[in-house]
């Protein structure tokens, strides 16, 4: 039998390539970020808003555009019916794994783009880079690790669009937060001790789904004995 | 060894199947014969383990892993649309950690390799998941109406992997074709 992480990697070859041929969960993220960012630059062309402000309207683009793009890399399976050759093959561990690693991949390139394009487009300005490299990171690996796990809970469900919006919302507003927190300093707000807890706590939100993902992977996906 | 002990599946409140056992040993086919919406592809679907019964049990000889002693071919086993047979073939052994012999399988399958296979007609999809389900030897062949949309050529590769299965285990074929009732040693009527 191969090791989880040998499986792993195969499913994350196969994430990529399918997403490399069809690249729809890139284009739709990287169209609605660049229309988001536009839209966004255009209301505020005579306005300043705030770094507060500023780190909301950033943080909330990115949290929609991963909404967009990642949840496909789980809900495709049930829409292609290919779960059930997923659940013959790949142990559900490292079907969860090697698909979380494709969704970070993808929020990763995602935020890059997104992030470039919001600092040329609204002229913020960036006071402590690091900081907002760190919350990029943080808040990309947890975003992919939550909308991971709602991608497997809502798999197989009839209305999993309505139900992933259901069970998402709890998971997503409290890592918002503590990503606006975080991104505040970086635009110039705040202190560096609350942006760093904000950090903390974002990073522990991403350790905790991630650690969570395999054991409900494999309790809604092994096969029955 | 295959047992099924009072086996039962419903859905809601409507039972498909009640009270079903049988016994397989090495070397068998055992056919499911049915009419349409009886439960044949239901209970195949379960002695692969891709769904619970709603009671009974399922008795398998082999204890380990299920993905290396089962294999699996249904009509409505979807395919990855965008990967080609020769990728289908290769991530299949590489997950279940047998060395591939995708080359080997596409000659015998007769399948393009760098064709993905939202371009493949229902034959030669039917031909890949037949690929997938034996390449890596299982000792459980589940076969549902395996020769469905298939040629004269592909209709014999099915008699000739059942016939190699037989070799190494059991195969339950869920059927209603008059040709591959015929294969079958033992018989499951449902319905």
């Amino acid at each position: 039998m191969p090791s989880i992480w040998a499986e792993t990697l195969a499913i994350f070859i196969k994430e990529l390539s399918t997403e490399w041929r069809s690249r729809q969960g890139l284009l739709a993220g990287g169209l609605f970020s660049v229309v988001a960012v536009v839209a966004m630059a255009f209301a505020g062309v005579n306005a300043r808003p705030t770094p507060t402000l500023q780190a909301g309207m950033f943080t909330i683009v990115l949290l929609f555009a991963a909404c967009i793009t990642l949840p496909r890399v789980f809900l495709i399976e049930d829409e292609q019916r290919t779960l059930d050759l997923l659940r013959l093959l790949a142990r559900p561990e490292a079907a969860f794994l090697g698909k979380y690693g494709a969704c970070k991949l993808q929020i990763i390139v995602t935020a890059t783009i997104l992030s470039c394009l919001y600092v040329f487009l609204s002229g913020v300005s960036i006071t402590i880079p690091w900081m907002l490299v760190a919350a990029l990171a943080v808040e990309s690996v947890t975003l992919a690790a939550t909308l991971s796990i709602v991608g497997v809970l809502v798999s197989g469900a009839r209305n999993r669009w309505v139900l992933a919006a259901a069970v998402g919302l709890p998971l997503l507003l409290p890592q918002t937060t503590l990503s606006i927190g975080a991104l505040r300093f970086a635009f110039g707000e705040g202190t560096q001790t609350a942006a760093l807890q904000n950090l903390s706590g974002l990073g522990l939100f991403a350790i905790a789904m991630t650690s969570f993902g395999p054991a409900l992977a494999n309790a809604m996906w092994k096969l029955e004995r | 060894m295959l047992a099924a002990h009072n086996l039962g599946k419903r859905f809601g409140p409507r039972w498909i199947f009640r009270d079903l056992a049988f016994e397989a040993s090495m070397g068998q086919v055992i056919g499911v014969f049915g009419p349409n919406g009886c439960g044949k592809s239901t209970l195949l679907r379960l002695l692969a383990g891709l769904a619970p019964a709603s009671e009974g049990k399922i008795t398998r000889d082999s204890s380990g892993d299920l993905r290396q002693s089962v294999g699996f071919a249904a009509l409505d086993l979807a395919l990855y649309p965008d990967l080609t047979a020769d990728e289908h073939l290769v991530l299949a052994a590489k997950l279940r950690g047998h060395p591939s012999k995708a080359e080997i399988w596409l000659n015998r399958i007769a399948l393009p390799p760098d064709q993905p296979t939202r371009e493949f007609s229902s034959g030669m999809r039917a031909r890949l998941r037949l690929a997938l389900a034996v390449q890596h030897s299982p000792t459980l062949l589940l076969l549902d109406e395996p020769s469905a949309s298939l040629d004269e050529a592909g209709r014999n590769l099915v008699r000739e992997l059942i016939a190699e299965q037989c070799g190494r285990g059991i195969v339950v074929l869920a059927t209603n074709d008059p040709i591959e009732k015929e294969w079958a040693h033992h018989a499951i009527n449902l319905g």
